[in-house]
Order: C-alpha cells, then sequence, then structure tokens
C-alpha cells in the first residue's frame, strides 16, 4: 500500500520536475505577489489628492487647510478658482476631495457666540473607500479645529474648556493600528489558498484531458491510494510557499509574532488539507484542466470576499455571515491573526479550529467519494 | 495579412469556444455571478459593531451616557460585562470590537465641573473597524462633554452660544443616495472581467499542450493572421460578458448608467484587447496551463483585486507600486468604468484611460506576433 502511494508520488515528482518553469510560478510566484501586495498596501490611506476652494482667504481659513494636511489624508495640490474647475478636477478623477471654505469663515469663529459656519467637504462617491476614508478623516479634523479655535477665541473661558470628559483610548492588539499587522496575513492567506487549491485542482483534471486517467485506472491502485499519493507533493508545495511567506511576514513587513510559532506552523498543515480537498473535489467535477482553473478562481475570489478583508464579516447580513462560514479561509484568517497579533492559545480560538475541522471532514469526505465513484 | 485567412481561424476559435458548453457557461456567466457575491457583500456598511460597556458608576449620567453611544445604529451595546476580566475575555474572544469603561464618579465629578476620564479599549486587528469605532466613540463623547459643559456655563451665568462653530456639510458626489452597493459595482465590473482574460489564457496555451498547434503551424497562415485570428473571438466573448455584467449592475443592482452605452462597449472591446494581449503573450512563452493559470493569477487575479485602485487608492500608494499599478489593464478599465457609469463622462474625459489600454494592447500583440514567429521559425 505504501509502495503503492510512493509510486504516485514519484510519478508527480517528475511530472513536476519536467514542468520547472510552473515549479518556480508556484513558488516563486506567490512569494513576489505577496510582496508587493503587501507593499503597494500596507500603509493607511493617506495621501488623497485634494482640492481647496478657500474664499475666505484669512489665517483662520489657512489654518483648517493647514490641519487637513497635517492628518496626511490629505494633500492640497489643487487650489481651483470657481467651482466648475472643481467639478471637473473630480470628473477627471485628479482629485478624490474637494473642501470649500465660505468667506466670512475667520470672522465668524474669531467672534464668540456667532452663528456657525460651515464647511463643505465634497467627496469622490465612485472611490468608496478613499470616500470612506477621507469622510472619517474630515470629521475628525475639523471638530478638533474648531475646539482649537474655541478655546483660542474665549480667553477667560480657556480654564473652563479644557476637555470635560477626557477619552483615554487604548488600541489592544495591534497597538499602533498598523494596516501592514492586518492586511499582510489576509493576502498571505490567500496566496496560499490559492496555491494549495490549483496544484490540487490540476492534478486529476490534466491526467483526464491528456487521457492519462484511463491508464492509472488499468493499474491495481485504489482510489484513495491515488487521492494520498496526489496530495503528499500539493501539500509539500504549499507548505514551502507557507513558510517563506511567513518569513516576509514577520522579518520584511514586522507583523509581530506574538504566539506560539510551532503551534501556528502545525495549524498551517491543518489548513492546507482542508483547502486541498476543495481542490480534489473541483478536480473530481471538472472535464478539463481550464474548467478546473476557472473553478479555482472563482472559489478563491468569494474566499477573498468572505474572508473578512475588505468588509468585516460580523457586520455582514445573517445570510452572508452563513456563507462566511462555509469558507475555510475566514477561520484560517482568525486563527493566524489570534495567534500572530494576540498571542492567543487554542481556548481562544478553539470554535474557529472546530469549524475548520468539520468543513474538513466534510469536503474530504465528498472528495473522496465522489473521486471513488469515478475512478472504481 | 490576409482577411480570409484570419476570419478562418477566427471560425475555428469561435466553435471551440461554443462548443465546450460547460466553459463557455463558466467564462461568460461567472463575472456576473462573481459581480453578485462581491456587490452583496460589500454593500455591508461598518454598522452594529459591537462593543462592551462597563459601568463602574450606574447613575443616571452614564446611563445617559451609555444609551446615547447606542442611538446611531452605529454601534451596538452587545455585552454589560460584570468586571475589568469578563471585558477583557469578550475583546480577546472577538465578541466585543471595543470597550468603554465609565468610572466610579463619572456623574459627581461632571456635576461638580471637575474633569472626569472615560477609557475607550479597541481591538486594533482590523484598523479598519477599529478607526472608525474610535471615531465614532470619541465623536459621540465630545458631544456629550459640549452639551454639559454649555449647561455648566449657563449655570454660571455666562452665555455660551455655539459651542460646536464649524458645522460640516459632507456631500458626496456621483453616488448622493449614498447606497453603498452602487460605488462598488463599476469598480467590480472592471475586475470581474478580468475572468474571461484568465479564461483566453488557458484556452489558448491548450492549443499547445494538446499538440494541434503544430497542424496549425504548418498550415499557410501566417503568425500574425493565426494570433489575431485567436484573439478576436475571445474579445468577442469578452464583451458578451461585459454586456452582461452592465446589464446586471443596472437592472438588478440599481446602478446608475450616466455615459454612453457605445462608449461603454467600445472601451470595453480597448480593455479586452489589451488584457488578451498580455494572455496571448503568456500563451506564446509558457507550455502548459498550469503555469498559464499560475501566470495569469499573478498578472489578473491579485493585482486587480489588490492594486487596481478598488479597495486602496492608487494615490496612496508607494511611487513604485504606482507604477507597477498603471501597468495593468484593469486600473485603466476601473478609471473608466467608474467614469460611464457613475460620472457619466465621455470620450473627452476618458481618453487618457483609453489610450493608455490601445497602446498596451497593440504593443503587446506585436510582441508576441515577433517573438512567436522566433521561437517557431
Amino acid at each position: 500500500m505504501l509502495n503503492r502511494i510512493r509510486h504516485v508520488v514519484t510519478k508527480e515528482l517528475i511530472h513536476l520536475r519536467r514542468d520547472i518553469l510552473l515549479v518556480s510560478f508556484l513558488v516563486l510566484g506567490p512569494v513576489s505577489e505577496l510582496l508587493f501586495v503587501a507593499w503597494a498596501t500596507s500603509s493607511p490611506i493617506e495621501h488623497l489628492p485634494t482640492a481647496i476652494v478657500d474664499r475666505d482667504r484669512t489665517e483662520i481659513s489657512r489654518g483648517l487647510v493647514l490641519a487637513l494636511e497635517n492628518s496626511e489624508t490629505f494633500d492640497a495640490n489643487y487650489y481651483p478658482d470657481n467651482d466648475d474647475e472643481l467639478a471637473r478636477l473630480l470628473d477627471a478623477g485628479s482629485v478624490t476631495a474637494g473642501v470649500v471654505i465660505p468667506p466670512g469663515f475667520g470672522e465668524g469663529l474669531s467672534s464668540p457666540g456667532s452663528a456657525t459656519t460651515q464647511v463643505q467637504v465634497i467627496l469622490d462617491g465612485s472611490d468608496p473607500s478613499a470616500a470612506r476614508a477621507a469622510e472619517m478623516s474630515a470629521r475628525g479634523v475639523i471638530d478638533s479645529y474648531a475646539y482649537q479655535m474655541l478655546t483660542q477665541s474665549w480667553g477667560h473661558l480657556a480654564g473652563r474648556l479644557g476637555e470635560v470628559i477626557k477619552s483615554d483610548v487604548r488600541v489592544w492588539f495591534n497597538e499602533e493600528l498598523s494596516e501592514a499587522n492586518y492586511t499582510v496575513p489576509s493576502e498571505m492567506g490567500f496566496m496560499l489558498e490559492m496555491v494549495a487549491l490549483m496544484i490540487a485542482a490540476i492534478s486529476i483534471a490534466r491526467e483526464r484531458e491528456l487521457g492519462t486517467f484511463e491508464q492509472l485506472m488499468v493499474t491495481p491502485i485504489r482510489s484513495w491510494e491515488l487521492i494520498v499519493g496526489k496530495a503528499i507533493p500539493a501539500v509539500v508545495i504549499s507548505y514551502f510557499d507557507f513558510l517563506i511567506m511567513l518569513g516576509i511576514t514577520v522579518f520584511v513587513f514586522g507583523v509581530p509574532m506574538k504566539g506560539s510559532l510551532p503551534l501556528l506552523l502545525v495549524l498551517a498543515l491543518f489548513y492546507i488539507f482542508v483547502e486541498l480537498g476543495w481542490g480534489l473535489l473541483i478536480s473530481g467535477f471538472s472535464r478539463t484542466q481550464l474548467q478546473a482553473l476557472l473553478l479555482v478562481m472563482i472559489i478563491a475570489m468569494v474566499g477573498m470576499v468572505f474572508s473578512g478583508y475588505a468588509f468585516p464579516v460580523d457586520t455582514m447580513p445573517p445570510l452572508m455571515q452563513t456563507v462566511a462560514n462555509l469558507v475555510p479561509i475566514k477561520h484560517w484568517l482568525l486563527v493566524m491573526r489570534d495567534i500572530m497579533l494576540k498571542g492567543a492559545g487554542i481556548d481562544m480560538f478553539w470554535k474557529e479550529l472546530v469549524a475548520l475541522a468539520v468543513l474538513g471532514i466534510i469536503i474530504n469526505s465528498v472528495t473522496l467519494t465522489v473521486l471513488r465513484r469515478q475512478l472504481d | 495579412m490576409d482577411l480570409k485567412r484570419t476570419t478562418s481561424i477566427m471560425r475555428k476559435e469561435m466553435r471551440h469556444i461554443l462548443r465546450d458548453r460547460r466553459t463557455f457557461v463558466l467564462v461568460t456567466v461567472s463575472p456576473v455571478f462573481l459581480l453578485l457575491v462581491f456587490a452583496y457583500s460589500m454593500s455591508v456598511e461598518i454598522k452594529n459593531v459591537a462593543i462592551a460597556v462597563l459601568d463602574y458608576d450606574q447613575s443616571t449620567l452614564s446611563r445617559q451616557y451609555r444609551d446615547g453611544l447606542a442611538s446611531t445604529g452605529d454601534i451596538v451595546i452587545g455585552y454589560w460585562p460584570r468586571d475589568y476580566a469578563e471585558m477583557q475575555s469578550r475583546l480577546e474572544r472577538r465578541q466585543a470590537k471595543a470597550a468603554v469603561v465609565i468610572p466610579a464618579g463619572f456623574e459627581e465629578d461632571l456635576l461638580a465641573g471637575r474633569e472626569t476620564s472615560l477609557q475607550i479599549i479597541v481591538d486594533g486587528t482590523d484598523p479598519n473597524t477599529a478607526n472608525h469605532t474610535i471615531t465614532h466613540i470619541s465623536g459621540y463623547t465630545q458631544g456629550v462633554a459640549l452639551d454639559i459643559l454649555s449647561e455648566l456655563l449657563e449655570r454660571e451665568g455666562i452665555d455660551a452660544g455655539q459651542l460646536s462653530p464649524i458645522q460640516l456639510r459632507l456631500r458626496t458626489w456621483y453616488n448622493p443616495t449614498l447606497k453603498p452597493i452602487i460605488g462598488w459595482v463599476p469598480g467590480l465590473i472592471a475586475i470581474v472581467l478580468g475572468m474571461p482574460a484568465v479564461a483566453a489564457t488557458l484556452a489558448l496555451t491548450a492549443e499547445k499542450e494538446k499538440g494541434t498547434l503544430e497542424a496549425l503551424i504548418t498550415t499557410p497562415v501566417r503568425r500574425s493572421e493565426l494570433l489575431i485570428g485567436k484573439l478576436i473571438p475571445y474579445v468577442f466573448s469578452g464583451l458578451f460578458s461585459a454586456i452582461l455584467c452592465a446589464l446586471v449592475g443596472v437592472y438588478w443592482l440599481g446602478t446608475p448608467f450616466r455615459g454612453s452605452p457605445l462608449l461603454y462597449v467600445l472601451l470595453s472591446a480597448d480593455f479586452f484587447l489589451a488584457a488578451l494581449s498580455i494572455s496571448l503573450v503568456i500563451s506564446v512563452f509558457v507550455p502548459s496551463q498550469q503555469a498559464a493559470m499560475a501566470c495569469a493569477m499573478l498578472i489578473f487575479l491579485f493585482p486587480g483585486f489588490f492594486m487596481s485602485g478598488l479597495f486602496y487608492p492608487i494615490a496612496s500608494m508607494p511611487a513604485e507600486m504606482k507604477m507597477e499599478a498603471y501597468m495593468m489593464p484593469t486600473t485603466h478599465y476601473l478609471a473608466i468604468t467608474r467614469g460611464l457609469f457613475l460620472k457619466g463622462l465621455g470620450l473627452a474625459s476618458l481618453w487618457p484611460f483609453a489610450a493608455a489600454l490601445l497602446a498596451m494592447g497593440i504593443g503587446v500583440t506585436g510582441v508576441s506576433i515577433v517573438t512567436f514567429k522566433k521561437r517557431l521559425g
């Protein structure tokens, strides 16, 4: 039995050795991609090009522009003269935000008790993530600038205007609120998912497309032996990728590794098995490699959506949350973050592990049944 | 270049596409499927973030404070821990995203005009949600503080007037209803339409792997005719998906389409020309479908998803990465779909993106024609 498995492994390794280009893509591809993608997206959303229409032109209005720029979110690169020009800049996508300061702004602010002055902030709603970041930042900046002005102009009350309720904000688990600590492990999760799915999905579909599948069926090999034999090289390559990417995540992007490394290493292997099951299942359903690979793409992209990368799963509607729970990568990313960022042990994320295990058992047993029916 | 020979290659390729029903459906319908999944899951606003409130004061004022906190619907008070340890475990177990600790003597201090301090603890693992939560809680707290302050000042006979002198008037252009789904759909269409390009990469490589390419080479068909003849049918199948996606986007998901539909079709063809020319060049260089897939994944899937400006604005990227982003067809096409659907722009504003795609398409097809000749000649 072990012998037969070994033969399949040897056969698979010969295939891989012949296609050196593929192996280098499989190993270097995810790694270089992680470097690029993580490099591009690891800082918070800032330096959004902004147009300023300052109709006040006082020290106070200039102070507000400065405060906006100091927040790093806005780069005031355009000073259009009128609204038409502002509209043109937004249309062309040259700016993401426009700030319009009305005449009399400074005067209104420096005389206590006078009417409220308005600042208009226009956002490009066609770029929702930039608009969201800009909105949050603008609110913060304008509120604190207003407060600062208030304290200055009401000198005699300044003592009383010290913060009545002081907000003592503490951030746990990711103290500097570093974007990289969140995005890089997620991106690494995607690359790993993709590689594992791809190698597994192709393995059987390729034999079928090239007609060598029939030859395998006439050998004494049993279906599960074939599956195990095909899974082993896939596990080895995926795991190797994982190790390199983990190294990059920690050493290049400085994501902390607070928890137990051996635990993470063991659980990664466990996760790869779950994904391999998916991959082999796709393989069983596809007649050609093209179909297998397209299905891999679809599953991987759906996985990204429900992984909580761009949108928190907790706030999704219940139906979506149910779907998200069926996606292995969602659980895996939580486990990985818990270990790396929180230094948590199994007692904190046993639920995710159980979910992964249940998914793994279901997926792999369906895979075995489907492939067995086809093989025997 | 002979038109007849090119069209016969086109016919052959068209038959390949149409004969394999399962693959055809997978290629043309999968973008629509992905569009729907993405759109529904992304239209989620950060709402109903569950937080824990640990109220050591249990006074009228502290109750007022925490009731107001949850009144906007951005935040839900999901947990009332009894002590600090319970609160800590709620955060560690990801049940609560943030916690507010109201100190004992909160009301007493405030009424006496003394400063009091609230502790806000946030789970920072997801910086986006964390920032949102911090902004919300501190903004609300500041408002409460100003209300209390003006009350105190008035009691002492000082006219406080306006305590929040700057009012922010926020206007979101192109999507004034603020339905998040509308903002996302055009960008998502640009991303999911990378699928036909990936499919084409694989289909073009398949011929090589199966050995039928050699048969073609022995025919009098020239290289350029062969490659262009292979390219065009995939442009058409891509356009079919593009139109399908636009229809679903407008009639099902309710996105406005403010530009010219004809321009959409033309510029989509422009995009497919650029994207498929990359597919072509991959298929010329890469021997197997597996390797082609790995390659297509590196060029279309991940950069398309992460670096095209959909989630992460290109303006915020480091300079080197900006360059890489602009080297990808999806980035330009994303600007085009946003411009057409939401902004209602014409060619006068969109020409730089269209020109970039055209240049890419012609340049890369040229490269593949030249290299293809060399490799077989």
